[in-house]
């Protein structure tokens, strides 16, 4: 009749801790995007508790949702609340609200209930709403604001600090500059979803809930790790220091999407060497959407892609006789395809770095070097003549471009400006312009040696 | 009549048979291609058929498949040399999908399993059910995906040469929600077909069941 | 994970211990068992009453009259405590086996196995099973507290009969200072070893790989090991004096007044509990952990203890997938996977759930309250 001595542990317990984990989290955002921009005056009553009407109108629909679907189907409902409260942390806070609800309820009629309800599910039933709303509906989410609240929209001129990363290296003036400093990563203070900035709030939680024993831990320590290492060997090899995996640890959501999401305990693997293999696999696939394809935050997609593969990782986990075999053969599949990953990042820079730049023609006369190159910017490359004699640039003139920003920044006698200090910062409302003229003349100063850092 | 509607709900190629999806999540996404799509394959079906019932009997066996691609081939190509002179936009609207009719499983199937096999009449009766099912399948998938895709319907577009004007109805007034981009897609497609044939398989349960 | 568990001993430690004698004895035949007494004979301690070819003979615990002897035989205690006697002189390792068999002696530790036939092949290491895993469980400490000088005596009887070089006592760590009633008679052959407070530590595989550090394939006696529990020990100290098994020490306790008593051998589990209130309360004989509801037993060398606990009910939720159960198998199953794939056996067999030794853990630790040692037991039946 089995044992008849059983533990304290209780699935009631284990839900309700994972709440409390993310209170604090509900209550940063409140303050960052709720708070200081009333504060500011730069939004009204509605604003100032918008991101807590928010997560009470995600759990609401969401356990609303359930309960219609199952007293349709009549299986029995549970814990149909903390998809919502996914859903309100992950979500632009400028997501118009019927685009919100749209979200919840698809992702809990597709992602729970098309499955077999509770426990029977195989992708977290939040990302699969996140991901639908994000995809079909990107352009309206950009045009209310993105990421940025009502008080940021003014004070911060690009939109996520990931979305700078794809087609160069980037440097700690372009990537962590425009936002502060390191610091400001880690306390929150940075544009995103009202979830995902507060590093410390997560890695709190992420304390407690291990005193708790009520997370699967291997899952974000080999997750965090593996993109630690990877982007640490990425920025070394391009002469970065270690700000540069901090950076890429701190932001675009990886701590809370590790911690909360990626440890959902019924779309996560049950054996513990298939936790250690999707936390690696899952660091890899973030780092190489990250830098190889168009899509500025990996962590969505890769959790989703693992959580297909669940069932692969739980089959290896089983401990039978020829467990070390699957191991030793898995682990070295994982490390080839790491040392690939890595190779591929650094070709795809310099094949970027490339095309960006190009020298047509390069004649000496007189002591005089004449340059024509092209470089890739705003909607099509830019044209222009450099003379230089005597290692000085006494000559910079735009031959062709396809580009209405270039005049603008012509008449504000940037060239000017450039030629005598290529280091000048560039013009704010015409950025890209202005960096391509920049680096223009960076690269063939580069090229005829006489450039100083 | 009775036996077409039968073989309409019993036999329909899209959501019972599940042959040709490939064109038929391509041509979806206007309500008016959709239906000029279903009308070429009634006209292709029923001439194939009546031409493959005639000549059954003379036909040897070992040929038998790259005979009747020839027969279909033929009045594809009829029907494009047409278009092409005549609707030339309906022409450019279908693009492939009009000469991959040929190669279309349910125009061949059905040429080999029933027209090859049954007489005149029942080849008739066959061709106008299955080609009836498939257009009021093809017409409601591109209904649902135009509505939410892109928040239109299209009766009259590309059969302007002819009738001279257009008719396009926009459904819903502007808002948020709909248009829907992802519907208009490929993947919105199999999720509109998924959710109509599990619909469809119901409603045929629950009449069964009556 | 290593687990601990609530120990609750402390309730039937310190009380006396009670002799029972019952008035009427009852012994079930197993199969294969040829009975050697009939209907009206009379009997005394030490009569075998049926034997097996290959396994250790039944033998009675009381003097007294045969009055059933069907499938179940009978016997009316006469209380005259009057012995057969038996030869026990000039003992050496054959006749050492043949007196195991014939003694009754099982496993006392809750398994039964045959000791005799642990003791057919060369040992080099005996191993004494003091740890005493399961919760509520005190009749092995009570055992060594009364009669620790006598069972390190026996030892080194036994390790001469049988050229045993070496003698481990395994303790655990926090059982009460149980170690304490054996140190004033410990020799160089003889050690004493604390295990870790985990369960299952009393778990024969687990036990040599922490106190001798081998692990073998499928029994000890591979290795030329022997483990044998501490009562076992007892009771082949009583052999070699004389005295065939007649009784054994069993802990009554629960949501009760505990204490130990000294049970002999057939006595019904009802006499032990017939002046306790169940009203509201489940019966269970053995530990909480594997031990199994009452259904009018009879008391065996094997009944270790006989526990009384308040009626639980637990809702079965869903399972979370949550990897608890995985975590703490010792023999490194995972019930989870097995409780879903009850239905493919191709799938089962890859999982191997015949390893299982049915230890309750990951029933004890299911957050959703799911019998996970039920559906392994069933898949071992697949």
């Amino acid at each position: 009749m089995g044992p008849f001595m059983r533990s304290d542990n209780k699935t009631d317990k284990m839900m309700h801790t994972l709440i409390i984990a993310l209170i604090p989290i509900v209550l940063f955002s409140e303050y960052k995007n709720g708070i200081i921009p009333y504060m500011e005056n730069k939004t009204d009553i509605i604003g100032l508790c918008y991101p807590l009407i928010v997560v009470i109108l995600g759990m609401l629909t969401t356990y609303l949702t359930e309960l219609i679907v199952t007293k349709i189907t009549k299986q029995k409902s549970y814990y149909s609340y903390i998809p919502g409260l996914f859903i309100a942390l992950v979500l632009p806070l400028n997501t118009p609200i019927e685009i919100f609800l749209l979200a919840c309820v698809l992702g809990i009629i597709v992602g729970k209930m098309l499955y077999g309800g509770f426990g029977n599910n195989i992708f977290n039933p939040a990302l699969i709403g996140c991901l639908f709303v994000l995809t079909a509906y990107s352009s309206i989410i950009t045009s209310n604001g993105g990421y940025l609240n009502s008080y940021e929209v003014d004070a911060i001129s690009h939109a996520t600090p990931l979305s700078n990363i794809s087609s160069t290296i980037g440097s700690y003036d372009t990537l962590v500059k425009p936002y502060g400093n390191l610091w400001n990563f880690f306390l929150g203070f940075i544009p995103g979803a009202p979830g995902e900035t507060c590093s410390l709030l997560c890695l709190i939680g992420l304390i407690y809930l291990v005193k708790k024993e009520v997370i699967k831990v291997k899952i974000p320590l080999t997750y965090i790790s593996t993109v630690f290492i990877l982007t640490l060997i990425i920025g070394l090899m391009n002469g970065l220091g270690i700000w540069y995996p901090c950076f890429q640890v701190l932001s675009g959501g990886l701590l809370f999407g590790s911690i909360f999401m990626a440890t959902d305990p019924v779309t996560s693997p049950v054996t513990g060497f298939g936790q250690i293999l999707y936390g690696l696999c899952l660091g890899i696939l973030t780092v190489t959407f990250r830098y190889l394809t168009p899509y500025p935050e990996g962590v969505l997609t890769s959790i989703l892609i693992m959580n297909m593969l669940v069932f692969i990782l739980d089959k290896i986990g089983v401990r039978n006789s020829n467990y070390n075999k699957k191991k030793i053969i898995s682990l070295l599949v994982i490390f080839i395809s790491m040392i690939g990953i890595i190779f591929a990042i650094n070709n795809s820079f310099k094949k970027n770095n490339d095309e960006n730049f190009n020298i047509i023609s390069k004649t000496t006369k007189n002591n005089v070097t004449t340059y024509i190159a092209t470089q890739k910017s705003f909607r099509g490359p830019i044209k222009a003549e450099i003379k230089i004699k005597k290692n000085k640039v006494i000559s910079y003139e735009v031959l062709e471009s396809s580009d209405e920003y270039i005049n603008k920044v012509i008449n504000m006698n940037y060239l000017d400006d450039l030629m005598v200090d290529p280091n000048v910062d560039t013009i704010s409302g015409a950025t890209r312009s202005s960096t391509a003229l920049k680096q223009l003349i960076i690269n063939v100063m580069k090229d005829s040696g006489i450039y100083e850092e | 009549m009775k036996q077409i509607l039968k073989i309409v709900k019993s036999d329909n190629p899209i959501f019972v048979l599940m042959l040709g999806l490939c064109s038929s999540l391509a041509v979806t996404t206007k309500v008016e291609n959709a239906f000029l799509m279903g009308l070429c394959v009634i006209i292709v079906l029923l001439f194939s058929e009546i031409i493959a019932s005639i000549i059954k009997k003379l036909v040897p066996d070992n040929v038998k498949i790259p005979v009747y691609i020839v027969i279909i081939g033929t009045f594809v190509t009829i029907l494009e040399i047409i278009l092409d002179k005549y609707i030339h936009s309906l022409y450019e609207a279908l693009s492939i999908y009009l000469p991959l009719i040929v190669v279309n499983c349910i125009v061949l199937g059905r040429v080999l399993s029933v027209a090859s096999k049954s007489n005149l009449k029942t080849s008739i009766k066959d061709s106008l059910g299955i080609g009836l099912g498939y257009t009021i399948s093809l017409l409601a998938i591109s209904l649902v995906r135009e509505i939410i895709g892109s928040n239109s319907i299209t009766l009259i577009d590309s059969l302007s040469e002819i009738t001279g004007f257009k008719l396009v109805v926009n459904v819903f007034p502007k808002n948020n929600l709909i248009p829907m981009s992802f519907v208009s897609s490929p993947a919105g497609a199999f999720i509109i077909l998924g959710i109509l044939m599990a619909l469809f398989k119901k409603v045929g349960t629950k009449n069964e069941s009556n | 994970m290593n687990l601990k568990l609530e120990p609750n001993k402390k309730r039937s430690l310190m009380t006396k211990v009670e002799e029972i004698h019952p008035n009427h004895v009852y012994f079930p035949i197993p199969e294969n068992y040829k009975v050697l007494v009939n209907l009206g004979d009379e009997v005394k301690k030490n009569t075998i009453l049926a034997t097996k070819e290959d396994g250790t003979s039944i033998v009675s615990s009381v003097a007294g009259k045969v009055t059933e002897c069907d499938k179940i035989i009978k016997i009316d205690n006469n209380h005259s405590e009057a012995k057969e006697l038996f030869d026990v002189t000039n003992i050496d390792k054959k006749k050492f086996i043949s007196l195991l068999k014939d003694s009754g002696i099982v496993g006392m530790g809750g398994a039964g196995f045959p000791t005799y036939k642990k003791y057919m092949n060369d040992i080099d290491t005996l191993i004494v099973n003091a740890v005493e895993c399961e919760p509520y469980l005190t009749a092995d400490y009570t055992i060594v507290k009364l009669h620790a000088e006598e069972i390190v005596e026996c030892l080194k009887q036994i390790m001469t009969i049988n050229n045993i070089s070496k003698c481990v006592i395994a303790v655990k760590e926090n059982n009460n200072d149980i170690d304490e009633f054996f140190t004033p008679y410990l020799t160089d052959k003889i050690t004493i070893k604390k295990v870790k407070n985990v369960y299952p530590a009393g778990w024969e595989r687990k036990l040599i790989k922490d106190v001798l550090n081998i692990t073998y394939d499928k029994i000890p006696s591979e290795k030329n090991i022997v483990v044998n529990n501490v009562s076992t020990i007892y009771a082949i100290k009583r052999l070699l004096e004389g005295k065939r098994l007649d009784a054994r020490m069993v802990t009554v306790t629960g949501d009760i007044d505990s204490s130990n008593y000294l049970v002999k051998i057939g006595t019904t589990v009802y006499h032990l509990i017939r002046n306790i209130d169940l009203e509201d309360k489940e019966v269970i004989i053995g530990g909480p952990m594997m031990g199994n509801l009452y259904k009018n037993d009879y008391v065996t060398p094997t009944t270790t203890c006989v526990l009384v606990l308040n009626k639980k009910r637990y809702k079965e939720l869903p399972c979370i997938r949550c990897g608890k159960c995985v975590a703490v198998c010792p023999v490194k199953l995972e019930p989870v996977l097995i409780k879903d794939n009850l239905d493919n056996p191709d799938k089962l067999k890859t999982l191997n759930p015949k390893k299982c030794m049915e230890c309750g853990l990951c029933s004890y630790i299911c957050p959703s309250k799911i019998n996970l040692r039920d559906k392994v037991i069933e898949a071992k039946r697949r």
